[in-house]
């Protein structure tokens, strides 16, 4: 890791990665893009330390997930997901079908299943370890798991459209 | 879904280059102005969304709490640790033959080896991925006990490998041990935990994993002639726990918090000038709530420590470090380990949920039955609110009651409550209804929250978020319930204009009362405005209130949903929430622009009349009084 200016090599780094949780959390574009310079300021702003790049990646998560949270409380939060929220920022999204539609859905989500699905699914924590980084015990995340998944899978089933199918096969 | 689905519909979405840019521009200035931006991360709380869900009140006051220590409490435990970060920088112990000590060297049947300065790793593996390794390098003691148990192994082979795993063809068939043998072999080395050592002797590297099932597999390559052996072996799953209980204490009793990774039973301790040993009961609750908790790594150059404080210290000792560890009821945690190989001393200062302070405290001092902490014999102008049978009433209490009900605490039986088990396990909450059979006490300076399983919060310090409140376990709530219903059958409630009327008698006890707006126009960093009460009691001045239908929470929903689904309106009608007493545990009071009054402690809501007044009358206030 590059001590002279971690904020920037993170950026570099997990850059993607923090955008892609901001919008698992926040189910909009335009504030996961302002989540993630907010998050990479206040490292800049605030320097840490991180044993390896894992623990760094682990803070920067962290640091989304608060985000999110405050977005929320700030009433900024909505959990939408229109084209022209894509349109007024900066995001780089491929518009390809079948994913569009399921980060549709993903961006639907409510806010505790989004989070634990995120962490399981994309970035491959184990259950101890989100309970651990949500501060949740075990049982809770688990069963958060499985509702946000049984949920993603009702409301892409409600989709009834012919392209979901492969995906609710794999549910 | 599959996990490769939901990773390529956001693997779609990237930053723009223009960003990256941008982003990359700002974060090259070295002379960061530090006024310019927030200090976000050391601002936001992470236990605090527990609060105001279904737990209301309860969660309210440890929601509260939770924000005093105001950390980014982020989780630097083991589990997403690697080699670099326990300072283990080969994986592969050279030992030459001149170095043993017969005294602890082992005869394993494929080689001698010496225990005493061996790494082991203990590794935690989910579906194959390793994510957590801790390391030890065994001492004299260690690799003396490790022999004992070794010698105790059946060391005869078995076929049970890993490295070179085939799956048999014929697997479905129930007959086929040996195939079950290496299913469960697969299965072993991809999930659970598993003890690694490896070694070199005589230009020969050895590999040995034990596995939680007791399975031994061993894995030998030699240098010379390039030839790679695997051999299986099998102990039983108490040996191998009894190994790990020696080389990595009892994980029961271990702690992961504040640079602490040990097993803390039998450490020394130190609190208000009197010092003791961790009992193994103490060390076990001191593990859950140390591993139920964040703490953030605060910088280096943090140094400064409360001052007029003794903090609770912990004195840990191994063959490799002494620290001690202080704990200041700040929140803060300062770790000054000395290396005993290289003398090196090195301080680290940590922040955390200042409730572990108050937990660790209690953990220390017992956790045994005390008297009834309680007084509220002479709590003037008491509410009393109880939901019985899913039936809510509110009453006051004249001098002759409020005895009656101190008398019934009394005899209730009562012991210090751990804010780790009350926030995470909610072991307290039993009942499926939330509201139902609580009692709530309250006036201008106490209060006393009791819920149905037994959570009893106390605070006779007017509640400000400074000033934590206590928390106890009740033995004999039914007791209690059944003698309050039977106390209240005599008593008149409160009709709902009296209600709120005391509520925001209690609110508005003070000369200042600090009010918040929050909607799509106010930013939610602004803080409160302070606002005379008076000015405030005006507002509500000839208000008439009625209650509305009452919803029950569960885990799908809670007010605090409610309240912003409110702000998703698609009538674009600007919808606020005004808070007065955001930062009180009892005396916050919200009401939005609608003129819905939400009681926290009940769940229950209220529509007031004229909330066009309301709102105008909040709104021109705020304005006066902006800062």
């Amino acid at each position: 890791m590059n001590n002279e200016n971690t904020a920037l090599y993170a950026f570099k780094k997990y850059g993607n990665t923090v955008l892609r949780a901001a919008f698992a959390f926040s189910g909009s574009y335009a504030e996961a893009e302002d989540i993630v310079q907010d998050v990479f300021l206040s490292l800049h702003t605030n320097p840490q330390n991180f044993n390896s790049d894992e623990h760094l990646k682990a803070w920067l998560l962290r640091a989304a997930i608060n985000k999110c949270k405050n977005f929320r409380r700030s009433f900024r939060f909505s959990r939408t997901c229109s084209i022209d929220d894509l349109e007024h920022s900066e995001v780089i999204c491929e518009m390809d079908t079948e994913s569009r539609e399921l980060r549709q859905q993903i961006a639907a989500l409510p806010k505790k299943y989004a989070e634990v699905i995120f962490l399981h699914y994309y970035e491959g924590y184990s259950i101890k370890e989100i309970a651990s980084m949500l501060n949740k015990n075990e049982n809770t995340v688990g069963s958060l798991l499985r509702r946000g998944r049984e949920k993603l899978k009702a409301e892409l089933e409600e989709e009834g459209d012919l392209c979901q199918v492969k995906i609710i096969k794999t549910l | 879904m599959s996990s490769k689905d939901y990773k390529n519909a956001l693997n779609d979405i990237r930053l723009s280059s223009d960003f990256c840019a941008k982003m990359e521009k700002q974060l090259l200035k070295s002379n960061f102005d530090d006024d310019g931006y927030e200090e976000v991360e050391n601002h936001v709380e992470v236990i605090e969304n527990k609060g105001f869900k279904k737990y209301l009140a309860a969660a309210a006051v440890i929601a509260v709490i939770g924000a005093v220590g105001g950390g980014g409490y982020m989780n630097l435990r083991g589990g997403l640790g690697s080699d670099a970060q326990y300072g283990v920088e080969s994986e592969v112990e050279e030992v030459s033959s001149e170095t043993k000590n017969s005294d602890s060297v082992f005869d394993f049947p494929f080689a001698s080896i010496e225990l005493k300065g061996a790494t082991f790793i203990l590794q935690e593996t989910n579906y194959g991925s390793i994510h957590s390794e801790v390391p030890v390098v065994a001492s004299y003691d260690m690799a003396a006990q490790l022999i004992e148990v070794f010698s105790q192994v059946n060391w005869n082979e078995s076929k049970s490998v890993t490295y070179t795993v085939n799956i048999p063809d014929d697997k479905d068939d129930d007959n086929n041990s040996e195939a079950d043998e290496l299913f469960t072999a697969i299965n072993a080395s991809l999930n659970g935990e598993t003890i690694i050592f490896n070694y070199v002797y005589s230009g020969d590297y050895y590999y040995v994993h034990m596995y939680e099932s007791g399975m031994i597999n061993v894995y030998i390559r030699s240098t010379d002639n390039g030839l790679e052996k695997e051999l299986g072996y099998n102990m039983t799953s108490e040996q191998y726990k009894e190994i790990r209980t020696i080389l990595f204490g009892k994980e029961e009793n271990k702690a992961f918090f504040a640079g602490i990774n040990a097993d803390l039973s039998g450490v020394r301790y130190a609190i208000n000038g009197q010092s003791g040993t961790v009992t193994d009961e103490q060390a076990k609750y001191l593990a859950k709530c140390l591993k139920e908790m964040s703490d953030t790594l605060l910088s280096e150059g943090h140094k400064e420590r409360p001052a007029n404080e003794e903090p609770i210290s912990l004195f840990i000792k191994d063959d490799a470090y002494d620290c001690r560890v202080d704990f200041y009821s700040t929140g803060e945690a300062f770790n000054k380990k000395m290396i005993n190989s290289t003398n090196e001393i090195t301080e680290r200062a940590y922040m955390f949920n200042p409730v572990v302070y108050s937990d660790i405290k209690n953990i220390l001092a017992g956790l045994d039955d005390i008297p009834c902490p309680v007084d509220v014999a002479d709590m003037d102008g008491t509410l009393l609110k109880c939901t019985f049978d899913n039936k809510y009433n509110v009453y006051t209490l004249d001098k002759e009651q409020l005895k009656q009900l101190q008398s019934l605490l009394e005899n209730c039986n009562w012991k210090p409550e751990l804010y780790t088990t009350a926030i995470m396990n909610s072991s307290a909450f039993a009942e499926t209804s939330f509201y139902n059979n609580s009692i709530v006490l309250k006036n201008k300076e106490q209060f006393l929250f009791i819920y149905s399983g037994g959570l009893a919060i106390y605070s006779d310090k007017n509640g400000t978020a400074s000033s934590m409140p206590d928390i106890y376990h009740i033995d004999g709530i039914d007791q209690l319930i059944s003698e309050t219903k039977a106390m209240n059958s005599k008593m008149t409630p409160l009709n709902t204009n009296e209600l709120i009327n005391r509520e925001l008698d209690i609110c508005l006890s003070g000369d200042i009362a600090e009010v918040n707006i929050r909607g799509t126009n106010y930013p939610y960093t602004e803080s409160g405005r302070k606002i005379p009460t008076a000015r405030l009691r005006e507002v509500f001045e000839g208000l008439e209130w009625e209650e509305m239908e009452f919803k029950e929470y569960d885990e799908e929903s809670d007010p605090y949903s409610d309240l912003y689904s409110q702000y998703d309106d698609e009538d674009g009608t600007e919808l606020k929430l005004y808070v007065i007493n955001e930062t009180s545990i009892y005396k916050v009071f919200y009401i939005n622009s609608l003129g819905t009054y939400t009681n926290q402690e009940t769940g229950r809501g209220y529509r007031c009349t004229e909330p066009e007044k309301v709102a105008e009358r909040l709104d021109k206030l705020y304005e006066e009084y902006k800062k």
